[in-house]
């Protein structure tokens, strides 16, 4: 049986296919949250405990794969995803991430009709500060 | 100083609830995010219609704790999102939440709480379960 497509809107079409990687993403992270004294966005802060420098927001990391999800699934993804996302390391302004995502389960009765992928955003420095699985409905 | 209480076992019980607030997601509040994220709101329209993207939902859990808690330096580990609808910019929305537990992992603080985001209506939007460290061990 032929894998099934998402209907191209917006912006890509995805092949529904267990190991499909999704076309990968590369953000510069931004600190939005830097002057927020006494958080752990505050580089004298997070120095202070022991680390490079303030952290990138968490929820910002992990908007980066509902952004993913978004290109790749479209309307779908804003009325019916879910996103379980786990912030594994500090992830710094400075440099790039990427934002990598591989189908691992294709819509079926038993799922309720949701595509499975499993995601990961990646430092340039090869550092793991996310991962996670989102699932949408495709149309 | 704050004149909130401090985030602890003694105030922060499951069940808790957390102070609610309303917001309304317009262009301009989605901006901030949309800049960080590499993203335009232009992609979020369908039929016409700019939809508020997920991704601020997963935002929306830092007025909640911040304006019922006193904690200043915590550190967000997880979240688990599940979308119910996708709603229009414009939308006003009510997010509360409640404590659901907190814990300790190899010395440090953890707290866990419900995000429920609503329309005006009622209705749910989208419901967060966050995480965050709120006090760390000594790592001198």
């Amino acid at each position: 049986m032929a894998p099934l497509r998402v209907p191209k809107e917006p912006l890509m079409a995805v092949t529904l296919e267990v190991n499909t990687d999704l076309p990968r993403i590369t953000i510069a992270p931004i600190n939005a949250a830097a002057d927020s004294q006494g958080s752990i966005h505050d580089d004298e802060k997070a120095r202070e405990m022991g680390f490079r420098g303030g952290f990138v927001g968490g929820s910002t990391i992990l908007a980066y794969m509902s952004r993913l999800m978004h290109e790749n699934f479209g309307r779908v993804w804003v009325e019916t995803g879910t996103l379980n996302g786990r912030l594994r390391r500090p992830v710094y302004e400075g440099g790039d991430v990427t934002v990598e995502g591989t189908i691992i389960e294709t819509p079926s009765d038993a799922n309720g009709g949701r595509v499975t992928v499993e995601l990961q955003v990646v430092t340039d420095e090869g550092e793991i500060g996310a991962i996670g699985s989102a699932t949408c409905i495709p149309a | 100083m704050s004149d909130l209480p401090p985030l602890n076992e003694e105030n922060a019980g499951p069940g808790t609830p957390l102070k609610p607030y309303h917001v309304t997601f317009t262009a301009d509040s989605l901006a901030p995010l949309l800049s960080r994220t590499g993203e335009s709101l232009d992609a979020y329209v369908y039929m016409g219609e700019a939809t508020v993207p997920p991704g601020a939902f997963l935002g929306a859990y830092g007025r909640l704790i911040h304006e019922t808690f006193d904690y200043s330096t915590g550190v967000h580990v997880s979240s688990d999102m599940k979308v119910s609808k996708a709603v229009p910019v414009g939308t006003e929305a009510r997010v509360s939440g409640e404590i659901l537990r907190l814990y300790e992992r190899n010395g440090d603080k953890y707290v866990s709480f419900m995000v429920n985001i609503d329309d005006e209506a009622g209705g749910r939007i989208a419901e967060v379960e966050h995480s965050s460290i709120y006090a760390f061990r000594s790592r001198a």
